[in-house]
C-alpha cells in the first residue's frame, strides 16, 4: 500500500485532490469478481452444451440476459423440455433479488433522465451491485458513477461472455465421464452454501429440495415452481410463528 | 425458435424486475415482510435445481449417482469453507471424477 499523499492536478485548486479515476478504479475493483467469474462462465458455456444449445443459442441467451444463474436455470429447463412458462417462473424466482438492486441503482442514478436508468439497470448484477454499493457512498457526481458502472460492466461482461464461448468449445470436444455436466449443481451448491444463514432459509432449501422428488412424477414440468413454492411458505411459516 | 423466445421473454422478465424500482418506487422494497419473503426464495431456488438435476430422470424420481451427489456435497462444503464458488466447482469436478475413477457410478 503506497503512503504518498495526493497532489493536486495542474489546474485544480489549492487544497483540491483530483477524484480516482472511475475506469481504473473499476479495472481494479472487478479483478477479483472476474477471476470467479470465468469458471462460472465455462459451467454455463458446458451446460449449455449438455442442453443441446447452438453456439448462437447461447450467446445469444448470454448477452440479452446478462444474468449468469439465471440463464444457466433457463439453459437447464430447455435441457429437460420444461416448457417456456416454467423457464418464466424460474428465472423470475431466481433474479427476484434484482428488484432490491434496481432500488440500489434507483438511488445511485438518480440524477439522471427515466430513460437513462432505464438503460443503466439493463446490465445490473450482483457484482455491480455490490461494486456500486460500496463506491458510490463516497462519490456522489452523476458522471463519475456513470463511467464507473460502465466500466465494471463490461470488465465482467466481456470475460463472462467469452468464457462461455470456451466452456461451450471445450464442453461439446470433452468426453461426458469429465463431468461438466454436472457444471451447473455444483455452482448451484457452491451459491446455495452462501445463502443459508438463518433457519428459515435453511428449512426453505431442504423444504425445496424434498419437494422435488416428491412432487416430480405428478406435477411435470411445474415441478420447479411447486417445490419452491412450498420452500418458502416453509421458511416463511418458521419466520412469522 | 422456441429457445430464442425462451431467452428473449426470460430477459424482458429480468429486465422488469431490475426496472422495478427505478418507475414504482422504493415502496414495496422497504416492506419488512417483502424482505423476508425474497431472502427465503433464493435458497429455495437453488435447493429445488439442485434436487432436480440430482434425483429427477426424465421428469420422474430416480435413484442419483453416487459420483454426482458426492461432487455436489464437496463443492457445497468447500463453499462454506471458503466462500468461493469457483473453487467449489472446481473441488466438486475433482470429486467427481475421483469418484469415477474408484468406480462409483
Amino acid at each position: 500500500m503506497s503512503a504518498a499523499v495526493a497532489e493536486p492536478r495542474p489546474g485544480l485548486a489549492a487544497g483540491a485532490v483530483a477524484a480516482p479515476s472511475p475506469v481504473a478504479l473499476a479495472v481494479r475493483d472487478t479483478g477479483p469478481f472476474v477471476v470467479a467469474l470465468v469458471p462460472f462462465g465455462l459451467a454455463v458455456g458446458s451446460a449449455s452444451v449438455a442442453a443441446g444449445l447452438s453456439l448462437t443459442q447461447a450467446m445469444f441467451g448470454a448477452v440479452v440476459l446478462l444474468a449468469g444463474a439465471a440463464q444457466l436455470a433457463v439453459v437447464e429447463s430447455l435441457g429437460r423440455g420444461d416448457g417456456i412458462v416454467a423457464a418464466l417462473v424460474v428465472t423470475a424466482l431466481v433474479n427476484l433479488r434484482f428488484v432490491y438492486y434496481g432500488a440500489g441503482a434507483a438511488r445511485w442514478f438518480s440524477g439522471a433522465r427515466t430513460w437513462q436508468r432505464l438503460l443503466l439497470v439493463f446490465p445490473l448484477v450482483d457484482q455491480t451491485f455490490l461494486l456500486g454499493q460500496q463506491r458510490f457512498a463516497d462519490h456522489g457526481d452523476l458522471t463519475w458513477r456513470r463511467r464507473y458502472y460502465l466500466m465494471a460492466t463490461l470488465m465482467l461482461a466481456v470475460p463472462f461472455v467469452t468464457s462461455q464461448v470456451v466452456g461451450y468449445r471445450l464442453g461439446a470436444g470433452l468426453p461426458p465421464a469429465l463431468g461438466l455436466h454436472l457444471a451447473a449443481p455444483l455452482v448451484f451448491a457452491g451459491m446455495l452454501a452462501r445463502h443459508l444463514e438463518t433457519g428459515p432459509a435453511r428449512l426453505a432449501a431442504v423444504a425445496a429440495a424434498l419437494a422435488v422428488p416428491l412432487v416430480g412424477g405428478v406435477a411435470g414440468p411445474a415441478t420447479l415452481p411447486i417445490a419452491i413454492a412450498l420452500g418458502v411458505a416453509a421458511g416463511a411459516g418458521r419466520w412469522w410463528r | 425458435m422456441t429457445v430464442l423466445l425462451t431467452f428473449t421473454l426470460a430477459a424482458a422478465v429480468t429486465f422488469a424486475l431490475r426496472a422495478w424500482m427505478t418507475v414504482a418506487g422504493g415502496r414495496l422494497v422497504e416492506s419488512p415482510r417483502f424482505a423476508e419473503l425474497t431472502a427465503l426464495v433464493t435458497p429455495a431456488v437453488l435447493a429445488a435445481m439442485i434436487a432436480s438435476a440430482l434425483l429427477l430422470g426424465h421428469g420422474r424420481a430416480s435413484v442419483p449417482a453416487t459420483g454426482a451427489v458426492l461432487a455436489v456435497l464437496a463443492a457445497f462444503w468447500t463453499v462454506r469453507r471458503s466462500g468461493n464458488v469457483a473453487v467449489g466447482l472446481v473441488v466438486g469436478l475433482v470429486v467427481h471424477a475421483l469418484a469415477l475413477g474408484v468406480g462409483l457410478s
